[in-house]
């Protein structure tokens, strides 16, 4: 505090030039981990890459032979659905659920506590363990749901769930649902956080009911957070693959066929490398576009929550409130 | 009788009006929940938050019930929802045959956890120094990017640059491929957490004399320790759980870890019946770390995933 502005200057000039050695771990790996796959991913997917020459790395150019090929691929058209599907039926009720667990959760009693770590488990699960629960409880005939099933008349003959086409997609949702919920509370909860109580109060005092708080003011005030889950919601689902692997590996006949699983099988499977790298550069350019609008959306909202942010305090002098 | 009515309607006037300019008494603040839901409503949310809590944990309960019973009871119609008779062979059963693979879990995710804090803190000491301007939307910019390329783009170029560099089915292959889970985030917590130390406390040591490193060392780790345990618990779990990098780079039992043990001990015996009670014991064993993290570390994650969720 007591020095001058110079010699100020003059040690953080010398700071940032400090700073270079211990960038170096994180440009290496970036460079590494990001620098090399990507441009990898690029190359491979415009070339003929299959199991005779992935090794050798002297690859023909392709041009968009590989992405010309793709809607023929069998399961291109059926992912394309499911992934919609998908999409839709697991992030709305995880928004859902997860936002009633976010306000039902908010008042604090230790059971509450309990639940609040207890909610978090399915988020950190071990993607094995999850995917095998869920294969030994939809196992048919010998799994929970089944004999549930059968004991409440729902089914007559076994469901065999994970083998049908509808119910396999149904209960990958399912898991993917209870996979995301976590996620969905955590985020929606802090954001309820970050709205400032006084405003809740203000509308409390000024006698407007619990709907007239939740749409005039929750709502609009979560519009970020609304966008965060969203966004995140839909890259964490178009990233599923290891539970959908496990349990169906996308079928049966491709039921359950999503692009992780599509391009883990094209590549590893089918050993059509140039046909996997292509799905995935058609799956990171959906998501650019779906992390582009987020940022869009987020920046014109920026612009507005200088204002949000001043309405409290601009609000407290006005009688009606005080 | 219009006497009255008038007389009702003015009181009830006067009854609005003192709420308007009662004002905020703190007496009267009623609990946080009560604002969004009356007496009914609030049973009504406890009913729900039973519901979705029985069908959140029901998985985890259905887990630990098979993993003590045995095989006949589980295949029993109507099924129990207890086992009459618990007994610990699911257990017995599964120990000899992954216990092996528990331990190539717990190097590759230690060496994860080691790898990833020299990164992350390295990182975030060397962008606070560098101060560059806004670098926390700077980091949360660059998470943000990462997320668009999916984990399954990074397999098929990952394969092809470990087998050049011999490390297919070695434990230094894996650690790197699964650090890709906890690098980001790993950054952005410790690089948020860093900004929040009293800059005071680093300039102190550089006015000693001490040199920068030894100011990260001694100065900053210790003082960051909440947010590299984060980080710690997020590359351990991250990495003991991964299934993608690790049933495409292994195929050596010497190096398999737990996870692609119990896939196998499911996929390898498609033609026979699987032995349920030991294949969730061994599930059960696997979510254990994760079973410990929310139980005793749930100040950690909660900080780790809103670190992670905070955008733009």
């Amino acid at each position: 505090m007591s020095s001058s502005p110079i010699a100020v200057r003059q040690r953080s000039r010398l700071k940032r030039a400090r700073a270079w050695p211990f960038l170096i771990p994180v440009v290496a790996w970036v460079l590494i981990m990001f620098g090399y796959p990507i441009y990898q991913t690029i190359r491979i997917a415009f070339s003929y890459v299959n199991s005779t020459n992935f090794t050798a790395g002297a690859w023909k150019f392709a041009g968009f032979q590989n992405f010309r090929l793709l809607p023929d691929l069998q399961g291109w058209r059926l992912m394309l659905r499911n992934t919609g599907v998908f999409l839709v039926g697991s992030i709305v009720p995880q928004f859902i659920i997860g936002g009633l667990l976010a306000v039902t959760l908010r008042e604090s009693s230790r059971l509450r506590r309990l639940a609040r770590s207890l909610v978090l488990l399915p988020w950190l699960f071990p993607p094995v363990a999850t995917a095998t629960v869920f294969l030994w409880m939809f196992e048919s005939p010998q799994g929970v749901f089944d004999s549930v099933f059968k004991s409440l008349g729902l089914v007559h003959a076994d469901p065999y769930f994970l083998q049908t086409s509808n119910d396999a997609l149904i209960v990958v949702i399912l898991v993917n649902i209870w996979i995301g919920i976590p996620f969905n509370f955590l985020v929606i909860q802090s954001g309820l956080q970050a709205i400032p109580a006084n405003l809740h109060e203000a509308a409390i005092v000024d006698g407007a009911g619990w709907w007239k708080e939740l749409t005039r003011i929750t709502i609009p005030l979560l519009r970020e957070t609304v966008l965060t889950v969203l966004m995140l919601g839909i890259m964490g689902t178009m990233n599923v693959f290891a539970f959908v692997w496990i349990l169906t590996q996308g079928g049966p006949a491709n039921a359950t066929m999503l692009p992780g699983p599509l391009a883990y099988s094209e590549a590893f499977v089918d050993f059509q490398y140039g046909q996997g790298a292509a799905i995935i550069v058609v799956v990171v350019v959906v998501l650019m576009c779906v992390a582009g609008a987020f940022l869009l959306l987020t920046r014109s909202k920026k612009a507005r929550k200088s204002q949000v942010g001043a309405a409290p305090v601009a609000a407290n002098p006005q009688g009606a409130y005080v | 009788m219009t006497s009255m009515a008038r007389g009702m309607v003015a009181t009830d006037r006067a009854g609005k009006g003192t709420t308007r300019r009662r004002g905020f008494e703190p007496g009267q603040s009623r609990k946080p929940g009560s604002q969004w839901l009356g007496a009914g409503r609030r049973h009504l949310g406890r009913l729900g938050l039973v519901i979705v809590m029985f069908c959140l944990l029901f998985p985890v309960y259905w887990l630990v019930q098979s993993s003590i019973s045995t095989q006949l009871e589980l295949f029993h119609t109507p099924a129990y929802f207890f086992p009459p008779h618990p007994s610990w062979d699911g257990f017995r059963d599964a120990w000899p045959v992954i216990s092996g693979d528990l331990w190539h879990s717990a190097v590759i995710a230690l060496g994860t956890v080691v790898v990833t804090l020299f990164v992350a803190v390295t990182a975030g000491y060397g962008i606070l120094l560098a101060r560059v301007r806004s670098s926390a939307a700077l980091i949360r910019l660059l998470v943000l990017v990462g997320l668009v390329f999916p984990t399954i783009m990074f397999v098929i170029p990952l394969y092809s640059l470990l087998y050049r560099l011999h490390l297919l089915n070695t434990y230094p292959g894996l650690i790197l491929a699964d650090s890709l889970y906890s690098v980001p985030l790993g950054v952005l917590i410790l690089y948020t957490y860093m900004i929040t130390i009293p800059h005071e406390l680093t300039e102190a040591a550089n006015v000693d004399g001490a040199s920068a490193a030894r100011a990260l060392w001694s100065v900053v780790v210790p003082m960051a320790r909440p947010a590299i345990a984060t980080t710690a618990i997020f590359a351990f779990l991250g990495s003991w759980g991964d299934f993608l990098f690790a049933e495409t780079f292994t195929d050596n039992t010497n190096i398999l870890p737990a996870s692609i043990g119990i896939y196998n001990l499911v996929s390898n015996s498609a033609t026979d019946v699987v032995s349920w009670p030991e294949v969730m014991a061994g599930c059960l064993i696997l979510a254990a770390p994760a079973l410990l993290a929310v139980l005793l570390a749930q100040r950690y994650i909660r900080t780790g995933i809103s670190t992670g969720a905070v955008t733009g």
